[in-house]
Formats: structure tokens, C-alpha cells, sequence
């Protein structure tokens, strides 16, 4: 197919002719050129079809599988049941155990508190949803199953 | 735009998308969540479980990964709803909350496949085979659901941002400014992570076409 001597039409134009995303002005002058260029609508041609030949993934729901996920999702609005409350204390109590025999011999009272005022601090923090969405390292990921199961 | 809640033209969503109450009846119904009426939540969840599930699976091309992340938003909906103001709909709010979801939840993936990528390519089979049949389908069906699967194959090839943008814009019709707007990035940027998106698609569709009989 013949293209146009001065044809500088780059793909991401067409594309964004077909989605309808360029500027009035543009759209304009693309159409305008698409008239003279026959190998730019055969482009045009091509992209459209290979655009609509992509299938649109569908998952039909049954009435039993919406009540169950939306069961689940109700169950975990409530208040976190006890078990939850219990792993997580023994996991500040073992944290602080360890730091604070790490810390050995304490340089007094209030360093030690400060210690255990620190570890329940940042496990506080790690459940926190919102950072755990914006942890990227795997071990945060792993953390994050766990706290799935538990909750 | 306030409290991180997106602020997106409802004339942007596709006609399916639309549930079938009226702004008013869903600020009706936010108010009695907020009042603590557990049935009127779950009302909510159930009017927009179907779609916000197919929206993640379409992102994701795996059933159960979408089902928890569609469980995560709703759970963010309902902590957010205290907060919640009648500037969007709940289904554009979720909209938002599920691309974001997805786009941090493939980047933690490609990270831990990076980590380890010796142990996959030992093990791995061809990844058509990883996606689970949805359902029995019926014979002349089967070719609908190989090309689907191929489709998920070729989109994880794209990087999570070119992912969502080119699902966003093709298969969910949102105008690219909105995507934009959803996923905090310059229109720009959209334009070239579609054009890339689609180039990627296209070429690894046509392959598989080429040496299918
Ligand atoms: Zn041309």
C-alpha cells in the first residue's frame, strides 16, 4: 500500500484515534489525512482489528458465591476476635524478650521499658493496613499472609 | 479531590457499571451503614461484588487473587466510610482502590518470580497451563477460553502500570484523562504505557495466531 511521500503518522496516533483520545485539532488533521493516505487507514484497518479480535475476560458470580465473599467480608468488618489479640501479645512479649536479652546488661529501668515501648510501637504500625500496602519487601508480604489467616 | 477519595465523572463509567440506585438512594444507604445497620453494608457489598471482582480479574486473569483483592476493598470501603462524602460513587471509589491494589500486588509478584527465578524456570510449566478453567464450558467454547488465556499470558508480559492502563482503557472504556487520575500518573505517561501495552498485545497475539493451524 501506497504511503503518502510526506507521511509522518506514527502508530501511537492511530491508536489514540481509535480510543478517541486525540486533541480536536489533531483528530482533525488525522482525519484529514487518512482521506489522502491509503496505507494509513490500512494501518488503521489492521490496529482496529486486531483490537476488537482481544476477547473481554468475564466471571459470572452465582447467587451462592456472592452470599459466601460477601459473608467473608462482613465477617472480617467485625472487631478482631480474641486469638488475634493473644499471637499478637505472646509476639511483643517473645520480641521483647529477645531485644531485651539482646540489650544485656540494661543500663537501668527505663531503658528497658524504652525497648519494650519501641517493639509494641512498630508492630502496632505493622498492622496498619495501609503500610503494609506500601511494604514492598517479601518479608512484609509473608506478614501480610499471616495476618490473613489470623484475621 | 479530599480525603483521598477520587473524584471521577460518573458519565466515564461504562453503562454496565452502573448500579441500579440513584445517587441519592446510595447516600441513603451510606447513612445507614454509618449508623451501623450491617444489612445495609451488605447490600452495598452485593450490588457491586460482580462487578468489582471482575473488574480485579480482568487486571489479574486469576479468580482467587481477584476475589481477595475485591474482599481487601470493600474492607477499605468500610473503614473509609466514616470519611466517605457524596463527591464520587462508591463504584468509582472502588474503581480506584482495586487498580492501586492490583498495581502494588503485580509488582510484589514480579518481585518474589525475580527472587525466584531459578526455582520457577525449573519448575515451571508452560503458564497457559497455571490459569484455571473458570467453569465447564461447553465445546465451542474452548476456543473463547484459549484466547482468553492467552490473553492473561501475553498481559504478563506488560509491566503492572501498562497492564492496568490498557485494561482500563480497552476493556473497561474509561477515558485515558480518568485512568490518569486513578492511578496518579500523567497523561503522558498513559499514552505511552497504552501504546506499548498494545504493541506488546498484538505482536504476541498475532505469534500464537501464526502458529495456531
Ligand atoms: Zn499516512
Amino acid at each position: 500500500m501506497k504511503r503518502q511521500p510526506d507521511c509522518t503518522i506514527k502508530e501511537e496516533s492511530l491508536l489514540l484515534f481509535h480510543y478517541r483520545e486525540l486533541a480536536p485539532k489533531e483528530r482533525l488533521a488525522l482525519t484529514e489525512h487518512l482521506r489522502q493516505c491509503p496505507a494509513c487507514r490500512q494501518r488503521l484497518a489492521e490496529l482496529k482489528n486486531s483490537l476488537a479480535s482481544l476477547p473481554r475476560p468475564t466471571l459470572e458470580l452465582s447467587a451462592a458465591e456472592v452470599g459466601w465473599l460477601s459473608a467473608r467480608i462482613a465477617a472480617r468488618t467485625r472487631p478482631a476476635p480474641r486469638p488475634r489479640f493473644w499471637l499478637w501479645s505472646g509476639a511483643v512479649a517473645t520480641a521483647a524478650l529477645v531485644v531485651s536479652l539482646a540489650a544485656w546488661p540494661p543500663t537501668g529501668p527505663d531503658s528497658r521499658l524504652g525497648v519494650m515501648g519501641r517493639t509494641s510501637g512498630e508492630i502496632g504500625m505493622v498492622e496498619d493496613p495501609e503500610l503494609l500496602q506500601n511494604m514492598d519487601l517479601l518479608q512484609n508480604l509473608d506478614l501480610l499472609q499471616e495476618l490473613k489467616q489470623v484475621g | 479531590m479530599s480525603n483521598g477519595v477520587a473524584v471521577i465523572e460518573t458519565n466515564g463509567l461504562p453503562e454496565e457499571w452502573e448500579v441500579n440506585t440513584s445517587a441519592a438512594e446510595e447516600a441513603a444507604l451510606l447513612e445507614r451503614i454509618r449508623q451501623g445497620n450491617t444489612a445495609a453494608f451488605d447490600k452495598l457489598v452485593r450490588d457491586h461484588l460482580p462487578r468489582v471482582v471482575n473488574l480485579a480479574y480482568r487486571l489479574l486473569g486469576d479468580r482467587n487473587e481477584a476475589e481477595d483483592i475485591a474482599q481487601e476493598a470493600f474492607l477499605r470501603l468500610h473503614r473509609s466510610l466514616p470519611n466517605f462524602r457524596g463527591e464520587c460513587l462508591v463504584m468509582t471509589w472502588l474503581y480506584r482502590v482495586v487498580s492501586r491494589l492490583v498495581v502494588d500486588h503485580l509488582r510484589r509478584e514480579r518481585l518474589r518470580r525475580r527472587l525466584f527465578f531459578f526455582r520457577r524456570d525449573e519448575e515451571d510449566p508452560d503458564p497457559v497451563d497455571t490459569f484455571a478453567d473458570t467453569a465447564p464450558s461447553p465445546r465451542d467454547q474452548l476456543l473463547a477460553r484459549e484466547t482468553e488465556k492467552r490473553l492473561f499470558v501475553a498481559l504478563g508480559k506488560l509491566s503492572a502500570r501498562q497492564r492496568a492502563v490498557f485494561v482500563l482503557r480497552h476493556q473497561e472504556g474509561l477515558p485515558l484523562r480518568e485512568i490518569g487520575d486513578l492511578l496518579g500518573l500523567r497523561e503522558g505517561t498513559i499514552k505511552a504505557h497504552l501504546h506499548r501495552a498494545v504493541q506488546v498485545l498484538r505482536k504476541d497475539l498475532n505469534d500464537w495466531q501464526e502458529d495456531t493451524p
